[in-house]
């Protein structure tokens, strides 16, 4: 006869055995036991979505700081679609994980406009009638303007000595929290600090004369 | 157009301050913006140059996270107190010499939240065993799985030791698992290194690694995020999964014995299950995940179909 489970859950903690001897006080700050469908409250998109509800004005303020104007509302729906579709994984820090998200879009829009100018321009210049009937043009000049932005990037961090640069690739590029890049290389976080401030710096003053040019 | 300098410099500290995962001041960062609406434009000027810098700039695959070459051979073993010393992590003897661990172990079928006096918090599966050392930076994974969400701290780094393997988080969310082959280490947010200056495979979010303990190999594959840790919330997912570790999870998820049938073979399996399910009737897992089950007096009998 098969036996029936549901009859016979192990009672929660019945079966817990710790060995040792109680932990001294402060030894760790606490302790709390559940079964697991009785933990449905520490699910991860759950305790985003109530992070989302109690700071919402804030983040609301945030994209309007952020310059969102009339599609505020919008992209603050766009943050919370991105979260309640499940997406994420658990994460440490909720709020903080919000304002990234709305920070990330916002660093997206202006991406994503620079690039539509940059496009029509183009466009524009090849419609010029200097070069008529080279469709493709615009964007066999943007895989060349590509390759040499790749090389002038390049150029530009290796001017500021060996060291920014390579803290600027270790952070950028391998995606390296800046506590970790520090104990790395053997340097204090506000050496870290100032280095990237030098290559952003160096690479915005870069993107400034490409887009000039 | 040529930007106010010293606005430049505002946004320029600012923008390497936001894109560091530990900032938090995002009140502060607001205040700025809303000072003048130039600053965001400023902000977004730096930003999106350091974007697209570090977009065009080609990406060097670092050691053993490259996704083509899946099957890594990792470097012969050299012993654990080298690897330990190779990790440089001075801290560490420290806190072996001062002794005072405390173990946590939990019933098949239960959960238990550990908090930890140093921040964060550490998740135990069922049917799991845990060392925590004084210090609570230097945990032992003795049996079964943890979700781990831990302050980062670059002069304590947080490692959890599963036999003879060392995981050094660089980050923040984990979930680690022993498996009847070796170890299985998932990222959620942050990174975790295997064996630092041995294997010193870096495990990035939406990355899973699984080591086989006598082989010494491992592989990185990915793992959809909400994928990890999910068994807190009643879920599990298998991915190209031996039977022993499908029996092995679901005997501690469910707290009912589950066991592979001795005739099984070799299969692997994968699909996803929700416990209550299960609970309610093990029978289903055949239908779920292409396997025979049947009770053998003591315990269910999972085999290839």
């Amino acid at each position: 006869m098969r036996p029936s489970l549901a009859a016979a859950p192990t009672p929660p903690g019945a079966a817990a055995t710790h060995p040792l001897p109680k932990p001294p006080a402060g030894f760790y700050s606490g302790r709390r036991k559940g079964s697991v469908t009785g933990l449905a409250d520490s699910n991860s998109s759950a305790g985003l979505e109530a992070a989302f509800l109690a700071n919402r004005e804030r983040l609301l303020r945030f994209l309007l700081a952020r310059g969102a104007g009339d599609a505020a509302e919008d992209l603050l729906q766009e943050v919370w679609l991105k979260i309640a579709t499940g997406r994420t994984g658990p994460v440490a820090s909720p709020v903080s994980y919000l304002f990234r998200i709305a920070d990330t879009l916002m660093i997206d829009r202006y991406r994503s406009e620079r690039q539509a100018e940059r496009r029509e321009r183009e466009w524009g210049r090849v419609n010029d009638g200097s070069t008529p009937g080279v469709s493709d043009a615009p964007s066999v000049e943007r895989h060349i303007i590509g390759r040499q932005h790749a090389r002038l990037v390049s150029e530009t961090l290796a001017g500021l000595g060996e060291r920014p640069a390579a803290i600027f690739r270790r952070h950028r590029i391998d995606q390296v929290p800046q506590r970790q890049v520090a104990e790395e290389f053997g340097v204090s976080l506000s050496t870290v600090e100032s280095d990237l401030r030098r290559a952003y710096a160096a690479l915005a003053a870069l993107k400034e004369r490409i887009d000039e040019a | 157009m040529a930007r106010d300098r010293a606005l430049m410099e505002e946004a320029t500290a600012w923008a390497v301050r936001t894109g560091d995962p530990a900032f938090d001041d995002w009140d502060g960062f607001t205040a700025w913006l809303e000072r003048d609406p130039a600053h965001a434009q400023a902000y977004d000027a730096v930003m999106a140059a350091v974007a697209d810098a570090a977009e065009a700039l080609p990406q060097v695959p670092e050691a053993g996270n490259d996704d083509e070459q899946a099957a890594t051979t990792r470097r012969r073993w050299i012993g654990g107190a080298l690897t330990l010393a190779l990790a440089g992590l001075a801290a560490f003897g420290a806190w072996q010499m001062r002794g005072g661990s405390h173990a946590v172990e939990t019933a098949p079928g239960e959960i238990e939240i550990i908090a930890l006096e140093s921040g964060g918090e550490i998740t135990l599966a069922g049917g799991s065993r845990i060392v925590i050392e004084r210090g609570d930076r230097l945990v032992s994974l003795e049996r079964g799985q943890a979700l781990f969400r831990v302050e980062n701290d670059a002069g304590a780094p947080f490692t959890v030791r599963v036999g003879e393997d060392t995981l050094v988080d660089v980050g923040t969310v984990f979930d680690v698992a022993r498996t009847t082959e070796g170890l299985r280490v998932a990222v959620s947010e942050g990174a975790v290194v295997l064996n630092p200056g041995v294997d010193d495979a870096r495990v990035s979010p939406g990355q899973v690694l699984s080591l086989n303990a006598a082989t010494r190999r491992f592989e990185i594959g990915s793992v959809a995020l909400e994928q990890v840790g999910e068994w807190r919330e009643g879920r599990l997912t298998f991915q190209d999964t031996s039977l022993e570790d499908v029996a092995a999870d679901l005997s501690r998820a469910t707290g009912t014995p589950f066991v592979v049938s001795p005739r099984a073979g070799e299969q692997r399996v994968s699909g996803s299950i929700v416990l209550d399910g299960v609970r309610r009737d093990p029978r289903t897992l055949g239908a779920l995940l292409g396997i025979t089950v049947r009770h053998n007096g003591t315990a269910w009998e999972i085999g290839a179909r």
